[in-house]
């Protein structure tokens, strides 16, 4: 049976992504809101912008002290004039719990219009850049992990490839993935006159254990786990039967029972035991719990099912 | 035990664009063998996605949200009341243009499906699950939220019943 169904099922599957892809499918992106994205401007575009306002304005304020000179014939030389772009603000108070790229000197460049001097002060300190959660070093259970920090208000916030939401203030947060053991994670921050910071924290992701088939409900004295396995799960035989197995305390009971068959057995002494148990009421493909008890009162749930052969 | 300098952040839950971009065919491919309808195919896909993007905050997170979005499809798929939906409003977009979004199968392909949508509608599912995907009984089992003892019963009783279908037709 199987060889030829198999054989037709394939071919109709395959037929069926073939339609799917010769098919102009729409990808309707009106229907999803988060396909529509707000335009993205070009990387650098900033920067860009940034380094043409600073020239057009040391050009305007040249124009403006010749203008003096022409039509002020004071022989007093007019005071400087000194502009410049925001300074960025003071370092954090309170201590980050990673490490920021400490801050370079800041240097400014003179544009000299003879008779007047104008001097233009460029940003080019780097942006305060902390993660305040997680906490460097912590051990977190979560695979998925929301990292959140404080930046200069009006900076970028990136982790590789993935850009964190900044708020006015500077509060920026981004959601990542973990893996198991020590993650590095490394941010970056970009000011808005392209100056970059980086911090990183390292967290360690313990996944939860697994749950394990063994049960206890009842403490007792340091008894034997008790550890029950089924073999088969399914039959197709008449009657059905399934066969379970384990460990457990010596000398207990283990009993099993379900709304089709029952049966019992005794650890021996080696700790293990054995029972095979018939169904022979069970219904066809309707799946049924057995319970497997010993008496100390520890309980496993299997489910079994009669299947037809 | 990897030091701090090896360990990497591997990645971010993968964005909803993302996702849809990568599984959309696959569903409506699942949408398209469950419910016979060329024209209702897709809009029972967009539904899905539609329904995983309101809570993608949560399902984003999840270890397989294809398995969600599968399972959704192919509930919405084998319901007679929401394929008709599905029909009805990609027949109202369709009016003005007068085309069929999905090509038809070859006759004998056609046939197979719509034997297999003759089938009980879980026995459906796995079977169509199980072709049309490659899928291993555990997979199936948590697109169709059960126990894989479950899943594999489904899953033999439909391809019994399929096999003997195909037999009475002959080859």
């Amino acid at each position: 049976m199987s060889t030829q169904l198999d054989d037709r099922a394939r071919r109709a599957a395959a037929a069926v992504h073939e339609a799917v892809a010769e098919s102009r499918l729409h990808l309707m992106e009106a229907g999803i809101p988060a396909l529509r994205r707000p335009r993205q401007w070009p990387a650098g575009t900033g920067r860009a912008v940034l380094a043409g306002a600073v020239t057009a304005l040391v050009v305007l304020a040249g124009l403006l002290t010749a203008r003096d000179a022409l039509f002020a014939p004071d022989t007093a030389a007019p005071p400087p004039t000194t502009f410049g772009l925001p300074s960025p603000p003071d370092e954090p108070t309170g201590a980050p719990t990673t490490t920021a790229t400490p801050p370079t000197s800041v240097t400014s460049t003179t544009a000299t219009t003879a008779p007047s001097t104008t001097t233009t002060t460029l940003d080019l300190l780097p942006p305060m850049l902390a993660v305040t959660a997680p906490a460097d070093g912590a051990v977190l259970t979560e695979k998925v992990v929301r990292f959140e920090g404080i930046t200069e208000p009006g900076a970028t916030v990136k982790a590789g490839p993935y850009e964190a939401d900044v708020d006015a203030e500077g509060n920026w947060s981004l959601v990542l993935v973990l893996s198991p053991g020590d993650n590095l994670a490394r941010f970056t921050a970009v000011d808005a006159a392209g100056n970059e910071a980086e911090a990183t924290v390292t967290v360690r992701y313990e996944p939860p254990a697994p749950e394990t088939t063994t049960t206890t409900t009842k403490p007792a004295e340091d008894p034997a786990p008790f550890v029950a396995n089924y073999t088969w799960g399914t039959c197709p035989l008449v009657p059905p039967y399934d066969e379970y197995y384990g460990t457990g305390e010596p000398g207990t009971k283990v009993v099993v029972t379900s709304a089709y068959g029952e049966g019992s057995t005794m650890v021996g002494e080696d700790g293990t035991w054995y029972v095979k148990v018939f169904f022979p009421e069970a219904p066809l493909d309707e799946p049924f719990p057995v319970t497997l008890e010993d008496t100390l009162g520890r309980k496993t749930v299997f489910e079994f099912t009669y299947v037809s052969g | 035990m990897a030091t701090p300098d090896e360990a990497v952040v591997v990645s971010r839950p993968e964005t909803f664009e993302a996702f849809y971009r990568r599984e959309f065919r696959r569903v409506v491919a699942i949408a398209y063998a469950l419910s016979g309808s060329r024209a209702g195919a897709e809009d029972l896909a967009q539904e899905a996605f539609i329904a995983a993007h309101r809570r993608w905050d949560e399902i984003g997170s999840y270890e397989k949200p294809e398995a969600w979005v599968r399972r959704v499809v192919s509930n919405m798929a084998v319901s007679a009341f929401r394929r008709r939906r599905s029909e009805a409003k990609a027949l109202a977009r369709l009016a003005g243009r007068r085309q069929e979004v999905l090509p038809p199968l070859e006759p004998e392909h056609d046939g197979f499906w719509e034997l297999v949508r003759q089938l009980p509608k879980r026995q459906a599912q796995a079977v169509a699950l199980h072709y049309l995907e490659d899928l291993p009984v555990i997979e199936i089992a948590d697109i169709l939220d059960c126990s894989p003892n479950t899943a594999k019963v489904h899953l033999h009783r439909g391809r019994r019943a399929l096999a003997a279908k195909l037999s009475e037709e002959g080859p």
